[in-house]
C-alpha cells in the first residue's frame, strides 16, 4: 500500500494534513454533509437499530458459515459460465489478471470504483504490464489524473477543489474549461464515453455475491459500472473474499443499510445485479466474465475471537464520517488504502501487524465508528486489541513499556500511590505557574502544546476525607 | 490456488468441515415489521411517485394505452431529439407503443444488433419488469431485445409500464430474481435503475447525467382503478 | 442508602472539588457515605494501551475496595465504563477474580446515572442564573449509555439557561494517552471543541467526566477564552447552595 506523502508514519503525515487548510475544510465540509444527510434519511426511515442489528446477525451467520457460501457462490457463477479465480495473496489475484489481460491481448481497461483492485495496486500493475487504464468513476478519475490514492472509500476526492479539477482535465484533455461543475462534469462524460468504447476489458469490484444466484451486485450513482462490465467484451470482478450474502432476501437488507449509511441516501441511484456472462442471444453485455476472489490476509481474521468480525464490513465509510480523528486528517494520513478507523483496524491486521502498526493508535476511542457502523462492527474494541497485540508480541517501545511497569507499581498499592503523588507534587513545583503548567517536557508535550495542564493541588481526597467527614455530615 | 485449498484455508479456523452445510439460521432477509406493511394499489402509486419525482425522475400517469402513446409522441416531440433507440418488437413491453417507436424511426435492439449502432443515440425507450415503491425504483431486465445499451448509453431514458407492475418493497422484486434463478431463466443483467445518474465528487456539489442518463421519464398506464 | 465512593484517581489528585461537591450531594440526599482507602484507578491507561496486565494489578486494588460495598457511585462516566465493560473480560481467567468484577459492574453508577436511576432524583433544588452549555463525554453516553441523565438533572435546575452545543456528541480528543501520543491531532481536535464551545456564548461549560473537561478546559485556559468549566457535580451542589433548596 502506497502513501501519498511519502512520510513513513502516521504522526508525520498527520502533521503535513494539519497544515492543510483546505483539506482539512474540505473533509469537514464532506463528513459533515455525509453526516446530517444520513441522520435524516435513517430517522425517516426508522428502526435503524433494528436494521442494524438486522445487518448484524446475516454478516455473522454468513462469515461464520463463509466457506459453504462461497462453495455455492462460486458453483453458481460457473453454472452461468463466468470463470471463478481464487487467489490466496495479492501477486496471485495480479496473476490472474496478467493471464487473462495477455489471453485477451488487451491494450485498454476500464475500471469502475473498487477498494480492493486499490488494495492490491491493479492500476499499477496493468500499467507495468504496458496496459492503458482508466478509472471511470468521476472522483477515482480525478484521483487517477493527479497521481494520487483516494482519501475516502466513497468520495475519492473530497481534497480536491474545482479549480485543480479543472487544470487536471484541462491538462488531460487539452481543451480550456470552466471551473462549473456542469462543464467539468460534461468533459468527464465526454472523455470516458470514448474510453469505454475503447476498452477491451472493464474491471469491476464487487459490493455483494450472492450465493444463492452466483449474481454480483454494484452500487454505483454515476452508472459507471454498468458501461464498464457491458460495453467492453470481457468483464473481471475483483472481490474480497468476504463480499458474500446468503440470498436475494438479504440483498434487500443491505440495499437499505449501505446507501443510507454511506451517504445518507434512501437507495443507491444503479443496483446492478449481474448473473453470468451476456447469454446466447444478447447483443451486449461481456461476452467472458471473469471473478477473481481475494484471500489476502482475510482468512487469518477467521476463528479469531477478537477480529472475525472485522470481515463483516460493508465499506460504507460511515466511519470516517464521524470519526474526530478522520475530520482532522483526511484520509492520506493514514498512509493505507482503508482510511479511517475501519482503515486503523483493517490495515495492520491485512498486513499481519508489521506495517501500519501506529494506526490503531490514532484514535481517542471514542467508540463513534461504533455507534454509525451499520453491522456494529466493536471497532474501538478492536483498536484496544490490536494495541494488546503490539505489546503481547513486543512490539512496542521500550519507554513506554517502562512507563506502564511503574503504573503497575505505583498504582496498584493504595500506600505506593499516595506516596507518588506526594512526590510529584513537589516535582512539579519548578514548572507550575498561577496553577497549571505549560512547560513542553516529557511525556506532557504533546499535551502543553496546546493546552494549559493543571497542578496538582496541595492535597489528595483522600488526605481531605477525614474533614468531610467529620464536619460536612450533610445532614446535620 | 485450487478451490479446495482456498476453501479449506476458510473452513478450518472456522472449525467447519469442508461442504459441512451452514449453521442453521436464525434471521433471513428484512424484519418482518418491514415486510408486513400493508400495502394497496393507491399506496404503492402514491409511494412510488414521491420517491420516484424525489429523485429527479419524471412522471405522467395515463388512464388508456391510447392516451399513452399519444404521450409517448408528445414526450418526443418535446424532446425534438432525432436518434431514438428502443427495445425490440419482441421485447417484454408493458404496452405495445409500436405505431409511435414505428413513426419516429426509432432504432430497434434485436439479438443481431451491432451495439456501436447505438452508441450515440440521445434517447432510450423501454419498458420494465415491476417498479418499486418504496424506493421509486425501475427494475430492467436485460434479454435477446432488451439491449442494456438502450438505458445506459443515452442522456434521456423513457420507460413505460404500468401501474400494475409496482410492488411495494426491493425485497419482492428480489425474490423474483431468486425464482428466476431457480427456474433456470435469469436474465443476464437485473438493473434496479432509481432516478438520474448523479455524482457528488466535484466539491460536493451534486451533478447529474455524469455517465447514465441525466432525465428519466416514466410514462405509466394506470390500469388499477 | 449506604454508597462508596470510587473517586477516580483525576478527582482525587487533581479536582478534589469534584470529589466534595459528589459527596456533599449524596450526603444532602440522605445516602451514608463513605471512601474505601484501598482504591487507585480503574487501570485504564493501561488497559487502553495494550497493557493488560498492568491493567489488572490497577484494577484489582478497586475490586478489593469494594467488595464489602452495596453500591459504588463515581463522578466519571469512562472509569465506570471501565469497569462495566471491561472488567469481566480483563479477570475472565481467575474465577474469584471474575466473579469480583461482576459484582463490582453490578453495582456501579455514574454520579448522574445513580440520581437518576437509583435514588429517581433529578430536583435537587439548585438555582444556577448562568448559561449554561453540556458536553456529553463519549464513553458515558457510547460506552456506558448515560445519555439523558446529566440533562435531566440540568433541566431540573432553576434559573439555569441551557444552550446547545453545536457538535455536542463529537469527541473532545482527550482519549487519555492519545492526547499525548498524539498531540497534534489531538490539539486539533480539541481546538474544534473549545471553538464551539465559544460559539454558544455560554458562561459554564459543564459535563460529567473530567479528563475530558481537564482537556476542554485547558485549551479555553490557553486560548484566553474565559469560561468556566465544571463537573455535573460542582453545579448542582453550587446551585443547590444558592438555592438553598436542599441544605447542603
Amino acid at each position: 500500500m502506497s502513501t501519498t506523502h511519502g512520510s513513513t508514519n502516521v504522526h508525520d503525515r498527520a502533521q503535513h494534513a494539519l497544515a492543510d487548510d483546505f483539506l482539512r475544510q474540505a473533509v469537514h465540509f464532506t463528513t459533515d454533509r455525509l453526516r446530517y444527510k444520513k441522520q435524516a434519511v435513517t430517522g425517516e426511515f426508522g428502526n435503524w437499530e433494528a436494521w442494524r442489528e438486522r445487518g448484524r446477525q446475516i454478516r455473522q451467520h454468513t462469515i461464520a458459515n463463509l466457506d459453504y457460501y462461497l462453495d455455492l457462490f462460486t458453483r453458481n457463477l460457473e453454472a452461468h459460465g463466468a470463470h471463478v479465480h481464487f487467489a490466496a495473496t495479492a501477486d496471485d489475484a495480479i496473476h490472474a489478471l496478467r493471464e487473462i489481460a495477455t489471453a485477451q491481448n488487451a491494450k485498454r481497461i476500464v475500471k469502475s470504483k473498487s477498494m480492493v483492485t486499490e488494495e492490491i495496486h491493479v492500476n499499477h500493475h496493468l500499467e507495468e504490464m504496458g496496459i492503458h487504464v482508466v478509472e471511470t468513476d468521476l472522483g477515482e478519475y480525478i484521483v487517477q489524473l493527479s497521481g494520487e490514492t483516494p482519501s475516502h472509500i466513497i468520495i475519492p476526492a473530497i481534497h480536491k477543489n474545482r479549480e485543480q479539477i479543472r487544470d487536471l482535465f484541462e491538462a488531460a484533455g487539452g481543451e480550456r474549461l470552466t471551473t462549473e461543475t456542469r462543464d467539468l462534469a460534461a468533459f468527464a462524460r465526454r472523455t470516458l464515453r470514448r474510453a469505454y468504447l475503447a476498452a477491451d476489458i472493464g474491471i469491476t469490484g464487487c459490493n455483494f455475491g450472492i450465493a444463492e444466484t452466483g449474481s454480483i451486485a454494484l452500487f454505483t450513482n454515476e452508472g459507471n459500472a454498468d458501461l464498464v462490465m457491458n460495453m467492453p467484451k470481457t468483464h473481471i470482478v475483483f472481490m474480497g473474499m468476504e463480499r458474500i450474502l446468503p440470498t436475494m432476501e438479504d440483498l434487500e437488507v443491505f440495499a437499505h443499510l449501505l446507501p443510507k449509511s454511506a451517504t445518507g441516501q434512501n437507495v443507491i441511484t444503479y443496483m446492478s445485479v449481474i448473473t453470468g456472462p451476456r447469454r446466447q442471444h444478447e447483443a451486449d453485455g461481456a461476452r467472458d466474465m471473469h471473478v477473481i476472489i481475494l484471500d489476502n490476509g482475510r482468512s487469518r481474521q477467521l476463528g479469531d475471537p477478537d477480529f472475525q468480525a472485522v470481515l463483516h464490513c460493508i465499506r460504507c465509510g460511515a466511519c470516517l464520517n464521524v470519526c474526530p480523528v478522520y475530520r482532522q486528517i483526511g484520509g492520506h494520513a493514514y498512509g493505507s488504502v482503508y482510511p479511517g478507523p475501519i482503515g486503523a483496524v483493517l490495515s495492520p491486521l491485512l498486513n499481519n501487524g508489521e506495517q501500519y502498526q501506529d494506526l490503531p493508535y490514532a484514535s481517542s476511542l471514542c467508540g463513534a465508528c461504533y455507534e454509525a457502523c451499520p453491522v456494529k462492527i466493536p471497532l474501538h474494541d478492536m483498536l484496544v486489541r490490536e494495541r494488546q497485540r503490539f505489546v503481547a508480541s513486543g512490539r512496542v517501545k521500550p519507554a513506554e513499556r517502562a512507563a506502564f511497569q511503574a503504573f503497575r507499581q505505583l498504582f496498584g498499592k493504595a500506600g505506593r500511590y499516595q506516596t507518588t503523588i506526594r512526590i510529584a507534587r513537589r516535582l512539579q513545583f519548578p514548572i507550575a505557574h498561577d496553577g497549571y503548567i505549560r512547560a513542553k517536557i516529557g511525556p506532557l508535550a504533546g499535551w502543553t502544546m496546546s493546552r494549559d495542564f493543571p497542578v496538582l493541588p496541595k492535597r489528595t481526597f483522600r488526605e481531605l476525607w477525614p474533614e468531610l467527614t467529620r464536619k460536612g455530615n450533610g445532614r446535620g | 490456488m485450487d478451490k479446495a485449498t482456498f476453501l479449506e484455508r476458510i473452513a478450518k479456523p472456522l472449525g467447519r468441515m469442508p461442504g459441512e452445510p451452514p449453521s442453521p439460521r436464525t434471521v433471513v432477509g428484512v424484519p418482518s415489521f418491514w415486510a408486513d406493511r400493508p400495502s394497496t394499489p393507491a399506496s404503492r402509486t402514491a409511494s412510488f411517485i414521491e420517491r420516484f419525482t424525489g429523485l429527479a425522475g419524471e412522471i405522467v400517469q395515463y388512464a388508456s394505452i391510447e392516451e399513452l402513446r399519444i404521450g409517448l409522441n408528445h414526450v418526443l416531440k418535446d424532446i425534438g431529439a432525432t436518434k431514438i433507440g428502443a427495445w425490440g418488437k419482441e421485447a417484454p413491453w408493458s404496452v405495445d407503443v409500436e405505431e409511435v417507436l414505428e413513426r419516429w424511426q426509432a432504432l430497434r435492439w434485436h439479438a443481431q444488433t451491432e451495439r456501436r449502432a447505438f452508441d450515440d443515440i440521445e434517447v432510450g425507450v423501454t419498458s420494465c419488469v415491476c417498479a418499486i415503491a418504496d424506493t421509486g425504483t425501475i427494475v430492467i431486465a436485460s434479454g435477446p431485445e432488451a439491449g442494456r445499451t438502450v438505458h445506459q448509453v443515452p442522456l434521456i431514458h423513457i420507460i413505460i409500464l404500468r401501474a400494475s407492475q409496482l410492488v411495494q418493497s426491493l425485497g419482492e422484486a428480489l425474490r423474483e430474481l431468486a425464482q428466476a434463478h431457480e427456474r433456470g431463466d435469469v436474465a443476464a443483467s437485473n438493473h434496479f435503475i432509481s432516478g438520474a445518474s448523479r455524482s457528488s465528487d466535484i466539491e460536493n456539489d451534486q451533478t447529474i447525467g455524469v455517465h447514465g442518463p441525466a432525465r428519466v421519464i416514466a410514462l405509466m398506464l394506470q390500469d388499477m382503478t | 442508602m449506604k454508597v462508596s465512593l470510587f473517586i477516580t484517581c483525576i478527582v482525587d489528585s487533581v479536582f478534589l472539588n469534584v470529589g466534595i461537591s459528589m459527596t456533599r450531594i449524596l450526603q444532602a440526599c440522605g445516602c451514608e457515605v463513605s471512601f474505601p482507602p484501598q482504591q487507585t484507578c480503574c487501570g485504564q491507561p493501561a488497559f487502553n494501551s495494550g497493557y493488560t496486565d498492568e491493567a489488572r494489578d490497577v484494577g484489582k486494588t478497586l475490586l478489593e475496595a469494594f467488595q464489602e460495598s452495596d453500591v459504588v457511585v463515581s463522578p466519571s462516566g469512562s472509569c465506570v465504563g471501565m469497569i462495566h465493560h471491561y472488567y469481566p473480560q480483563l479477570f475472565a481467567d481467575d474465577p474469584h477474580l471474575h466473579q469480583a468484577a461482576i459484582d463490582l459492574a453490578n453495582k456501579t453508577y455514574e454520579f448522574s446515572q445513580f440520581m437518576v436511576q437509583k435514588l429517581q432524583m433529578t430536583d435537587l433544588g439548585a438555582r444556577f442564573p448562568h448559561r449554561v452549555t453540556y458536553h456529553p463525554s463519549c464513553h458515558g453516553s457510547r460506552l456506558l449509555g448515560v445519555k439523558d441523565e446529566p440533562m435531566q438533572l440540568l433541566r431540573g435546575v432553576r434559573e439555569i439557561e441551557l444552550v446547545d452545543l453545536p457538535y455536542a456528541t463529537d469527541c473532545c480528543g482527550f482519549g487519555g494517552t492519545f492526547a499525548a501520543k498524539m498531540g497534534e491531532i489531538s490539539s486539533a481536535i480539541v481546538e474544534e471543541k473549545a471553538a464551539n464551545v465559544a460559539d454558544t456564548l455560554a458562561e459554564v461549560l459543564v459535563g460529567t467526566d473530567m479528563g475530558c473537561l481537564m482537556n476542554i478546559g485547558g485549551r479555553l485556559r490557553r486560548t484566553n477564552r474565559p469560561i468556566r468549566v465544571m463537573h455535573l457535580t460542582e453545579l448542582l451542589l453550587e446551585g443547590m447552595q444558592l438555592g438553598r433548596g436542599v441544605k447542603a
